[in-house]
C-alpha cells in the first residue's frame, strides 16, 4: 500500500520558484495497476521519483507499507530500491557493456543473495519477459524493445511488490509498446502493484485506474476497465 | 565488474603513477624537514633523503675542517677492481666509509669499511664466526671473505689505508651468519673493518658513496670520539648553506604536494563525471555508496599497484633530476642511491590516496541524484 500525503516539490531556479508538485495525496492499494497521465511538465515523473526515493519531497510524506520513506536511512533506502520497488525508465538505463545476464543479476548481487541461486532467478525473470534466448548478449547490442524487456527483468528479479515505470514505451514503436504493456499487464495479473507514467492514452487504458495530473496536482482519478491483456505472446521484429 | 573497470582505465595508471611520484617525493621532503628523520628510515635514494643527512650533520657544521687532500684518488670505490694490490700483498683502500663501533666489547676501536653498496656491522653477537681472531688492538683488521677472495688477501696480510697499515687477523664469511639474521645481512660485501684508537686523528677517514661524498649521519658520532671528518668542497657548501637548502626543499615539497593533491582531485572529479551514469544505475538497483566506492577503490588499488612501478621509476628519475639540478645551480652534492624501501613508501602513499579517494568518492556518490541522471540520459 502506497500512501501519498500532501506531497509538494519545489524547484528553485534563482529568484523564481516552481512547484512541480503542489500538494498531491493519493492511495495506491496492493495489486493495483495505476496509470499516471497528464501533459508534459505536469509532475508525473516527479511524483513517481518520490515514490521510488529517487528524489526528496519539499513537504508531505510518502508511506509505503506503512513506512515513511523520508525517515529511511541510507541503508534502508538502498534496500528499498533493491527489494521493494523495481524501476523501468524510458531510456532503459541498462549497463550497455554488460551482458543481459549481468544486468539482470546486479540487483541480486547487491542484495547479497547467494550466487548459486542467481542463475535460476535471472532465468526466471528473463523467461517472464521472453528474452531467455539473449541471455549472453551484450545489452548494447539489443534493440530498444529488447532492452526495455531486460530492464523489466532486472526490475522484477528480486521480486519486488511494486513496479514503477516512467514512460516505459516512450522510446518504442507501437508493436514493441504493446509487447511491453502486455508484459506489465501479465506481471500485474501475477500480483504485482504496477504504476506507470505515460502520456499515451492507449497505454493508460491498459490500467485499472487512471490518475491524471496537471500543474503538479491530481485533477482526476478514475477507475478503468482495462482492455484485456492479449493471451498469446507477440514476437517483435 | 572489476575486470571491466580495469580495461577502461589503463591511462589512469599513468596519472596515478605521476601523482605517486610527486606526492611521495614531497612526503620525503616534508618528513625530512619536519622530523629530521635519520637516514635509513626512508632510504637514501633521493635528494630529499640526502637532506636527511644534512639535518643530522647540521649540528656539527662548525667543526667541519677543510676538505680532504686525500680525495685526489678520485676513484669510485666500493669495487675491488679499484683497489691496488701490490706485490707484497698490501691493499690500498682509496675511500672509506665510517661505521659505528662494530666491536662493542672494545672501547677504543672503531671500524672503517671499504665503501660498498651494502654493508653490515660485524659483531659476534649477530652470528659471524670469523676465521682467525677478531681484531683486538689498533692496527688490526677484519675483512670479509668476499673482499679477501676478490683481491687474494689472506690472514696475516696487510691492508693499507691512507698511510696506515692494518694486519688482517680475521676473515668473515657471511655464510657463517645465523640463518635468521641472513635475511638482513645476506648481501655479499667487500669490506675491511679496521681497528683503530678512538682518540687518533685519522686522515684517511673520508666519507662517501659511489657517486657522492656526503656525510653519513652515523659518522657524526665519531667526531665526538675525536675524529676529524673531512669533507669535499661540494659537501661543505651544503652545510654552509643549510638554511637555503632547507628552504629550497621545503618549497619544492610544498609545490609537489599541492600539485599532487590538485591532480588527485581532478582525477577524482573527472572519474566521477565519467562514471556518474553508471553510479546512478547501480544506486537505482539498490547499491549503497560504500559498495560502489568500494568497487572503484578496489580498481584503484589494482591500478595503483601497477602505477607503483611507474611511480618508483618516476620518483627516482625525478629526484635524480633535482639532484643534478642542485649540483648545477648550487654545487651541492647528494646521495643518489636507490633504496628498496621506495616501492613500499609508494605503496603507503597509495593506501593514503585510496582512503582519500574512498572518502571523497562515497560522498560524491551519496549526493549523486538519480532523478536528474534518469532525465538526462
Ligand atoms: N531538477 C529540476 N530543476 C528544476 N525544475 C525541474 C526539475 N525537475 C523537474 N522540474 C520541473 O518540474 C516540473 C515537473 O517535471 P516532471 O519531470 O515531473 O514532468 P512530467 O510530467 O514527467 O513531464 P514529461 O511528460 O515531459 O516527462 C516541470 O515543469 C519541470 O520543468
Ligand atoms: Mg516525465
Amino acid at each position: 500500500m502506497i500512501s501519498v500525503r500532501g506531497l509538494k516539490k519545489e524547484y528553485k531556479t534563482g529568484e523564481a520558484s516552481l512547484f512541480a508538485l503542489g500538494g498531491v495525496s493519493l492511495d495506491i492499494k496492493e495489486g493495483e495497476f495505476v496509470a499516471i497521465t497528464g501533459k508534459s511538465g505536469s509532475g508525473k515523473s516527479t511524483l513517481l521519483n518520490m515514490i521510488g526515493t529517487l528524489d526528496r519531497p519539499t513537504e508531505g510524506t510518502v508511506l509505503v507499507d506503512g513506512k515513511d520513506l523520508s525517515a529511511f536511512s541510507g541503508k534502508q533506502v538502498a534496500e528499498y530500491r533493491n527489494k521493494t520497488v523495481g524501476f523501468v525508465f524510458q531510456s532503459f538505463y541498462l549497463e550497455p557493456s554488460y551482458t543481459v545476464y549481468d544486468n539482470v543479476e546486479l540487483p541480486l548481487i547487491l542484495s547479497g543473495s547467494p550466487s548459486k541461486n542467481n542463475r535460476e532467478r535471472v532465468e526466471a525473470a528473463l523467461e517472464a519477459v521472453g528474452l531467455i534466448s539473449k541471455i549472453k548478449e551484450k545489452a548494447r547490442n539489443l534493440s530498444g524493445g529488447e532492452q526495455q524487456r531486460v530492464a523489466i527483468a532486472r526490475a522484477i528479479v528480486n521480486d519486488p511488490s511494486y513496479l514503477l515505470a516512467d514512460e516505459p514505451c516512450g522510446n518504442l514503436d507501437t508493436a514493441n509498446s504493446e509487447n511491453i504493456m502486455h508484459i506489465l499487464s501479465t506481471l500485474h495479473a501475477a500480483g504485482k502493484t504496477v504504476i506507470i507514467v505515460t502520456h499515451d492514452p492507449e497505454d493508460a487504458r491498459k490500467a485499472e485506474r487512471i490518475v491524471t495530473m496537471s500543474d503538479g496536482l491530481v485533477v482526476s482519478d478514475v477507475e478503468n476497465t482495462p482492455i484485456p491483456a492479449q493471451t498469446e505472446e507477440k514476437e517483435v521484429v | 565488474m572489476i575486470g571491466l573497470e580495469c580495461k577502461l582505465l589503463v591511462r589512469t595508471i599513468v596519472l596515478i603513477g605521476l601523482i605517486l611520484t610527486l606526492f611521495s617525493s614531497a612526503l620525503l621532503s616534508v618528513v625530512s624537514v619536519v622530523f629530521d628523520v635519520p637516514e635509513g628510515l626512508y632510504g637514501y635514494h633521493s635528494a630529499f633523503a640526502g637532506r636527511l643527512n644534512l639535518a643530522a650533520a647540521d649540528t656539527t657544521i662548525g667543526e667541519v675542517k677543510e676538505h680532504a687532500e686525500g680525495w685526489a684518488f678520485g676513484v669510485r670505490a666500493g669495487l675491488t677492481s679499484d683497489v691496488a694490490v701490490t706485490g707484497s700483498k698490501r691493499y690500498t683502500l682509496p675511500v672509506c666509509e665510517t661505521h659505528d663501533n662494530p666491536f662493542p666489547n672494545q672501547s677504543v676501536t672503531t671500524a672503517f669499511a671499504l665503501m660498498a653498496e651494502n654493508f653490515v656491522l660485524v659483531e659476534e653477537s649477530i652470528g659471524f664466526r670469523p676465521e682467525g681472531e677478531w681484531p683486538t688492538a689498533p692496527g688490526e683488521a677484519a675483512i670479509t671473505s668476499l673482499f679477501g677472495n676478490s683481491v687474494g688477501a689472506k690472514l696475516g696480510d696487510t691492508v693499507k689505508v691512507g698511510e696506515r697499515e692494518f694486519l688482517i687477523t680475521a676473515i668473515i664469511d657471511s655464510d657463517t651468519l645465523d640463518p635468521d639474521r641472513k635475511s638482513l645481512n645476506a648481501m655479499p660485501i667487500r669490506s675491511a673493518y679496521l681497528c683503530v684508537d678512538g682518540n687518533e686523528q685519522l686522515d684517511f677517514c673520508y666519507l662517501g658513496y659511489s657517486d657522492s661524498r656526503l656525510l653519513r649521519s652515523d659518522s657524526v658520532s665519531l667526531k665526538e670520539a675525536g675524529f676529524t671528518v673531512f669533507l669535499t668542497d661540494a659537501t661543505v657548501a651544503i652545510y654552509q648553506n643549510i638554511d637555503l637548502v632547507r628552504a629550497f626543499f621545503s618549497a619544492i615539497a610544498a609545490v609537489l604536494a599541492i600539485t599532487a593533491l590538485f591532480i588527485l582531485y581532478c582525477l577524482i572529479a573527472m572519474f566521477y563525471r565519467q562514471r556518474r551514469t553508471q553510479i546512478c544505475r547501480m544506486k537505482l538497483v539498490g547499491a549503497r555508496e560504500g559498495t560502489i566506492a568500494g568497487i572503484y577503490c578496489t580498481v584503484a588499488v589494482l591500478l595503483g599497484t601497477v602505477a607503483i612501478a611507474l611511480g618508483t621509476a618516476g620518483s627516482v628519475l625525478f629526484n635524480l633530476f633535482f639532484m643534478r639540478l642542485c649540483s648545477y645551480l648550487f654545487e651541492w652534492e647528494f646521495a643518489s642511491h636507490f633504496h628498496p624501501i621506495v616501492p613500499f613508501e609508494l605503496f603507503a602513499t597509495m593506501v593514503v590516496f585510496v582512503l582519500i579517494l574512498y572518502a571523497i568518492f562515497s560522498k560524491k556518490i551519496k549526493n549523486a541524484r538519480i532523478a536528474e541522471e534518469v532525465k538526462h540520459e
